[in-house]
C-alpha cells in the first residue's frame, strides 16, 4: 500500500539517492521513492547508477584497503607530525625556553667576554714606544712589554723626495703577515709609527717592513726586526 | 541498455559489428550527451549504458516476450537484473538472499507475461518491485516457495551481463571507482572503504571516524559526482 508519493524536486532537496543507497529511508520512504524513480528518468539512471558503483566499490574494497594499510607516507606526511608537535602547548614551551637558555648562555660566554675586551681595550694602558732604526742587519733588537701595554713602533727611514703611498707589514718569525697597513708619508717626514696592543701578538721575532708603492707596481723594502718577550 | 524493436542479426553478426566501433565506453549523463539516442527512439542493443534508463515498455515488448524472443528476454532480465540489485541492495540483502530473490521475482514475472496476466505494459516495472516485495515478504517469514515448474523453458537468468561490452564496462567502473578513492583524502577514503565492505552498521562507520550521517552522505554523494563526471568526460578509458 503506497500512501506517500515523492516528486523530483523533493527526491533532490532530500537527497533521496544517497539515503537509499545508504539504506536510511522508513520503509514507507523508500517505497515513496521507488514509485517515483521508476517514473523518473533522472532518479532512476542515479539510483542504479549509484548502486553499482557501490557494487564496484564492494569489489575493489579489500585491495584498497590493503594498499592504504601498507602505503608509504610522503615525506611531508611524516616531516609533518614531527614539527607539528612542536607547536603544540608543552612541547612549545620547552622549545621556547631551552632557545632562551641558550640565547643568555650565548650572551654570558660569547658576548660578555667580547664587551670585557672592547672596554679593556678602552682603559688607560701603559704605552711602550720603540724606535727601530732603518734595515737592522745585525741582532734585532729586543722589545720587552706587559700584556696590557700598547706597544707603539717608530721606524726610522728616509722617505723619498714626493708624497708617496707607503705600506706597512708586521711579519711573524715565519714570514707570515700579521698585519698590514696603508702608510702616507711626507717628504720632510723621517719615520712612521703603529702601535698596537700588545696582547695581539705572540712572543717571538717580528720583522717590520716598509714598502713603497710607486705606480710601476716595485716596491723597495725597508726591513726591521725585533724580538717581543713578555715581562708578566 | 536499449532493447531492439526488431533482431538485428545473429548474434555473430552484432558481435563483429560491435567490435569494428571504437570500444569507449561511457556512463550516460541524462539528457546531455548529443549522440545519446532516446529511448522512444533506441533500437539498438550496444548503446552504451551500464545503467537503467527509463525505457518504455509497451505492448509489443510484451509480445516479443510471450513469443520467447531471445534478444527481448536478455534485454529483460539484464534490465531488471540492476533494477532489482539496486532495489534489494537498498533493502538491504547480502549477496545470496539477493541473487535467490531476484532471480525468483525474474521467473515469476516472465511466468505471469507467459500467461498473459499483465496488461498495461507501462506499468511493468511497478509490477516487478510489486512481484519483489512480495518474494522478499516470503522469504523474510521464512515462506519461500520457489514457484519453479522444471518442464518450464525460463531463460537463464544470471547474475552475469549478457552483452558483449560487460566485462569492458565493468572494468571501466572499477577502474573509475579505484580512481576516485586515490583522490580522496586519506580520512574520507577510509570511510567509503568501510562503508563498500559493508562488514560494519552506519552508525558504526560515523562513530568510528567521528562524522555524521550527513556527512557520510556527502561523502557518497560527492563520490557520486566526481565518478559520474569522469566517465561522462571518458578519463577512466
Amino acid at each position: 500500500m503506497r500512501t506517500h508519493s515523492m516528486n523530483h524536486q523533493q527526491a533532490v532537496n532530500e537527497h533521496a539517492t544517497e539515503r537509499y543507497l545508504l539504506r536510511e529511508m522508513t520503509a514507507e520512504e523508500r517505497r515513496a521513492f521507488e514509485e517515483h524513480y521508476l517514473d523518473c528518468a533522472d532518479c532512476l539512471e542515479a539510483v542504479t547508477f549509484g548502486a553499482e558503483f557501490l557494487d564496484a566499490g564492494r569489489q575493489i574494497a579489500p585491495e584498497m584497503s590493503a594498499r592504504s594499510a601498507v602505503r608509504v607516507p610522503s615525506w611531508r606526511e611524516r616531516l609533518l607530525p614531527a614539527v607539528s608537535g612542536w607547536f603544540r602547548p608543552v612541547p612549545a614551551l620547552a622549545f621556547a625556553l631551552l632557545l632562551c637558555f641558550g640565547g643568555i648562555a650565548y650572551q654570558a660566554n660569547t658576548i660578555h667576554h667580547q664587551q670585557k675586551k672592547i672596554a679593556s681595550l678602552q682603559d688607560l694602558r701603559p704605552d711602550f714606544r720603540f724606535l727601530l732604526t732603518g734595515e737592522t742587519r745585525g741582532e734585532a733588537r729586543i722589545i720587552r712589554v706587559t700584556h696590557n701595554a700598547q706597544l707603539s713602533i717608530e721606524v726610522e727611514f728616509t722617505p723619498g723626495s714626493e708624497y708617496t703611498p707607503y705600506r706597512a707589514d708586521l711579519l711573524s718569525a715565519n714570514d707570515k703577515v700579521k698585519y698590514s697597513m696603508p702608510l702616507s708619508v711626507a717628504p720632510n717626514e723621517d719615520s712612521i709609527s703603529f702601535s698596537i696592543p700588545a696582547a695581539q701578538l705572540d712572543a717571538g721575532n717580528y720583522s717590520v717592513i716598509i714598502r713603497r708603492e710607486n705606480k710601476a707596481g716595485a716596491s723597495k723594502d725597508l726591513a726591521s726586526k725585533f724580538v717581543l718577550q713578555f715581562t708578566d | 541498455m536499449r532493447e531492439p524493436a526488431t533482431l538485428v542479426g545473429p548474434a555473430k553478426t552484432r558481435f563483429k559489428a560491435l567490435k569494428a566501433r571504437p570500444m569507449v565506453y561511457r556512463f550516460p549523463v541524462i539528457a546531455q550527451s548529443p549522440n545519446r539516442q532516446s529511448a522512444a527512439t533506441a533500437a539498438v542493443y550496444w548503446g552504451s549504458t551500464a545503467t537503467v534508463e527509463l525505457y518504455p515498455f509497451n505492448q509489443d515488448y510484451l509480445l516479443r516476450l510471450r513469443a520467447r524472443s531471445a534478444e527481448t528476454e536478455a534485454h529483460f532480465v539484464e534490465y531488471f537484473n540492476t533494477l532489482l540489485k539496486a532495489k534489494l541492495r537498498s533493502d538491504g540483502y547480502s549477496e545470496a538472499p539477493l541473487s535467490d530473490i531476484r532471480q525468483e521475482t525474474l521467473y515469476r514475472v516472465l511466468k505471469a507475461i507467459y500467461l498473459d496476466k499483465i496488461q498495461n505494459p507501462q506499468s511493468l516495472r511497478s509490477f516487478v518491485y510489486g512481484v519483489c516485495e512480495r518474494v522478499e515478504w516470503e522469504y523474510d517469514r521464512g515462506e519461500w516457495r520457489q514457484g519453479r515448474d522444471e518442464n518450464d523453458e525460463f531463460p537463464n537468468i544470471t547474475d552475469e551481463r549478457t552483452t558483449a561490452d560487460g566485462p569492458a564496462r565493468q572494468a571501466e567502473l572499477l577502474q573509475t571507482v579505484r580512481w576516485v578513492l586515490e583522490r580522496l583524502p586519506e580520512k574520507d577514503r577510509k570511510i567509503l572503504i568501510a562503508l563498500f565492505m559493508d562488514e560494519k552498521e552506519r552508525d558504526e562507520i560515523c562513530r568510528e571516524f567521528g562524522i555524521t550521517r550527513d556527512n557520510l552522505r556527502v561523502l557518497l554523494h560527492r563520490a557520486l559526482a566526481s565518478a559520474r563526471k569522469l566517465l561522462s568526460k571518458g578519463a577512466a578509458s
